[in-house]
């Protein structure tokens, strides 16, 4: 998930109405650079930020236009399957993916769920938070964040999940057909 | 009860906030709860919110504030007070701002 634009919204509900010297209530799109400094910004202030997500790599878990809930991790120790916030080393772009396994003390495996390819290898400072909380037409989607997670990560990993999520999609899509019928 | 903002009072910006000028929009994001919520919380300044809201750095009265714009923008020094005034009163209200205490 490259969050290369993400559409966000100035605030414009009652609650913080658009103001004479404020230009709200305009979908406003944030390219990845200035968002990851706006992350980083937020983040150091001890402070969790809520954006809309883009991209398909970790559905279906987080799906494009999800809106996510990134929690900064002070003395944070990733764990397996956690769904952590990133800086590429390749491209030095915001990415969200799943950690996958550890290689040493200070070097982790992450992959994205939907994702065929290997996994990279991320030094831990790269690791600027994790996902707590992914919302999902306006209704918390908890699968994916819980003790679940490590069982994903395993299977993400073994690259068996986007095999199995398939046949589980193409199973679910058969039964409904025979009720509509 | 709206909050009244004071013409020789000092303000500066609130630490509960996360400002950064991105592609040429000045975003304002407040830390409301310990959350930076882009989704339903998120500010650009129109170009005179902005041009008050550079001024507002702590050393400044909003008088002083209102005679530097006056002498920088062809606006009448009453509506440029008003305009400072709204502005402030507006941050004020939204814990954006914060008056600096005199010691």
């Amino acid at each position: 998930m490259c969050m290369q634009a993400i559409p966000l919204k100035a605030s414009n509900d009652t609650r913080c109405e658009p103001a004479a010297y404020t230009d709200g209530g305009h979908e406003l799109s944030i390219r990845n650079q200035p968002l990851k400094e706006l992350l980083i910004d937020v983040l150091h202030k001890g402070a969790a930020f809520r954006f809309k997500a883009k991209g398909f790599s970790m559905s279906p878990f987080i799906k494009d236009k999800d809106v996510i809930t990134v929690v900064p991790i002070p003395s944070y120790k990733p764990r397996l399957g956690d769904v952590v916030v990133f800086i590429s080393p390749d491209t030095e772009k915001l990415v969200i993916h799943r950690l996958v396994g550890k290689r040493d003390n200070s070097h982790v495996l992450i992959k994205g769920d939907n994702l065929p390819d290997h996994e990279h290898l991320v030094a831990e400072r790269r690791i600027l938070g994790r996902v707590k909380r992914v919302e999902r037409d306006g209704r918390a989607v908890a699968l994916g964040l819980g003790p679940e997670r490590a069982l994903i990560a395993l299977l993400s990993r073994r690259s068996i999940l986007s095999p199995l999520l398939l046949a589980m999609r193409r199973i679910i899509r058969s039964i409904l057909g025979r009720f509509s019928r | 009860m709206g909050v009244k903002a004071e013409l020789g009072a000092t303000y500066l910006p609130s630490e509960d906030i996360v400002v950064r000028e991105i592609e040429g929009e000045l975003i304002i994001v407040p830390i409301v709860s310990g959350i930076g919520d882009m989704e339903d919380e998120l500010f650009t300044l129109n170009e005179t919110g902005r041009a008050i809201w550079e001024k507002l750095d702590g050393r400044k009265t909003l008088g002083d504030i209102i005679g530097d714009l006056s002498s920088e923008y062809e606006a009448s020094p009453g509506e440029i007070e008003r305009d400072v005034i709204g502005l402030a009163e507006e941050l004020l209200k939204r814990k954006m701002l914060v008056a600096l205490r005199k010691d």
